[in-house]
């Protein structure tokens, strides 16, 4: 019997070697994932950032002055429920931004006024008053570099402190800011739009609790709505 | 008459199939084992989800009589959303912007097609579900899922 023009031994040493070359490519998002982490951690980290603001009302942690125990509240906007607005609150109490440990929009079950079956906050329905003292808060230059920290972008890998940038707004469906004169929430650094920085955008459709005074929303549901758009980089 | 028999033509022959079916094997291989959606397409479907998990959560906003349009919905009171549900849809901008919807209602044993204005999804579509129950003269509980799903064009 004549030999062939190419050998079995070499069929197979072929066949073994390609399906390793194509098993190791295969793995490679997976080998070069921790090289990439400016690419790979961003939209986790929008998304993580726009469900705390969206789907928690915040926490505000301070201790009882009588009983001496550690108290935790979600309405970090007016711990004392005395009506007061952000400044009046960083004047009345002392530490006021160090006991806000993590900032969150949606409103509490105690403003519906009637017993609700949720729990505590109501996600996806942002509270008027806590947009505001968020935006008062991006105003006050004195504690303003407190808020990175409080949405959960500051964070420490291998010994490194890695700060992302954020733009948070409020906007109607037509991109036109909530309050457009006068932004209900408008707050964070300039998007960049040049060189190779990475922006992860996240969009989530929100109710606000009370707009008397809000122009630029669309009513859904019976509910007056808008974008909460969410940008982070670094 | 003598034939003559070109051996080396069989043995060619068989190396051509082995060698063919080796590279077929491998690209099917390397096809079921290439990442199927990238980075892009990842972010796209993590905001689609969002965005029905969004609408329908705000559907289902809890009013005093302890219901919500989507309540009403499944519970049949309107046989529609109070407020029509692709009206609502269109109120987003969403479909201008090339995000369509298909709305479902599944009860455990049948799905109904509630609302379809744009066809049938494609494959790649994502599809976010909320449980709503129906609470009748105790012990009586309904339980009803329903599914929107959202793609882009």
């Amino acid at each position: 019997m004549d030999d062939g023009q190419v050998s079995m031994d070499f069929l197979m040493a072929i066949t073994i070697f390609t399906f390793g070359l194509v098993l190791l490519i295969s793995q490679v998002p997976m080998l070069f994932a921790p090289l990439q982490t400016v690419s790979t951690d961003i939209q986790p980290v929008a998304y993580r950032t726009s469900m705390i603001l969206v789907e928690d009302g915040g926490i505000y942690k301070d201790v009882d002055e009588i009983t001496g125990e550690t108290m935790i509240r979600s309405n970090w906007e007016d711990p004392n429920g005395t009506g007061k607005n952000y400044s009046q609150n960083c004047n009345d109490i002392a530490n006021y931004t160090d006991n806000v440990t993590r900032i969150g929009l949606a409103m509490s079950t105690r403003e519906l006024g009637w017993p609700s079956s949720s729990e505590d906050i109501v996600p996806n329905n942002l509270s008027v008053n806590k947009i505001n003292a968020f935006q008062d808060w991006w105003g006050d230059s004195t504690n303003q570099s407190k808020i990175v920290g409080k949405l959960g972008l500051r964070v420490t890998y291998n010994d490194n402190q890695i700060n992302y940038s954020y733009n948070i707004s409020l906007r109607d469906f037509d991109d036109t800011p909530v309050n457009s004169s006068d932004p209900l929430l408008q707050i964070g650094d300039s998007i960049p739009t040049s060189g190779s920085v990475t922006v992860e955008k996240i969009e989530r459709i929100v109710a606000i609790d009370n707009t008397t005074d809000v122009t630029n929303t669309t009513s859904i549901a019976g509910h007056e709505c808008a974008k909460l758009v969410v940008c982070i980089w670094r | 008459m003598n034939k003559k028999v070109n051996k080396k033509g069989q043995m060619h022959t068989i190396e051509a199939i082995l060698a063919l079916m080796i590279i077929i094997g491998i690209i099917a291989f390397a096809a079921r084992s290439a990442p199927q959606e990238t980075q892009i397409e990842s972010s796209m479907d993590t905001q689609l989800m969002l965005y029905g998990e969004d609408f329908l959560s705000i559907f289902d906003l809890e009013d005093e009589h302890h219901t919500s349009e989507l309540y009403d919905l499944v519970n049949g009171t309107f046989g529609v959303f109070k407020s029509n549900f692709s009206d609502q849809w269109n109120q987003t901008n969403l479909t201008e912007r090339g995000v369509f919807y298909k709305l479902e209602l599944y009860n455990g044993s049948n799905l109904q097609n509630f609302s379809a204005p744009y066809g049938e999804p494609p494959k790649n579509a994502v599809t976010v579900t909320r449980l709503v129950t129906l609470v009748h003269p105790p012990p009586e509980v309904e339980v009803y899922e329903v599914r929107l799903t959202l793609w882009y064009i």
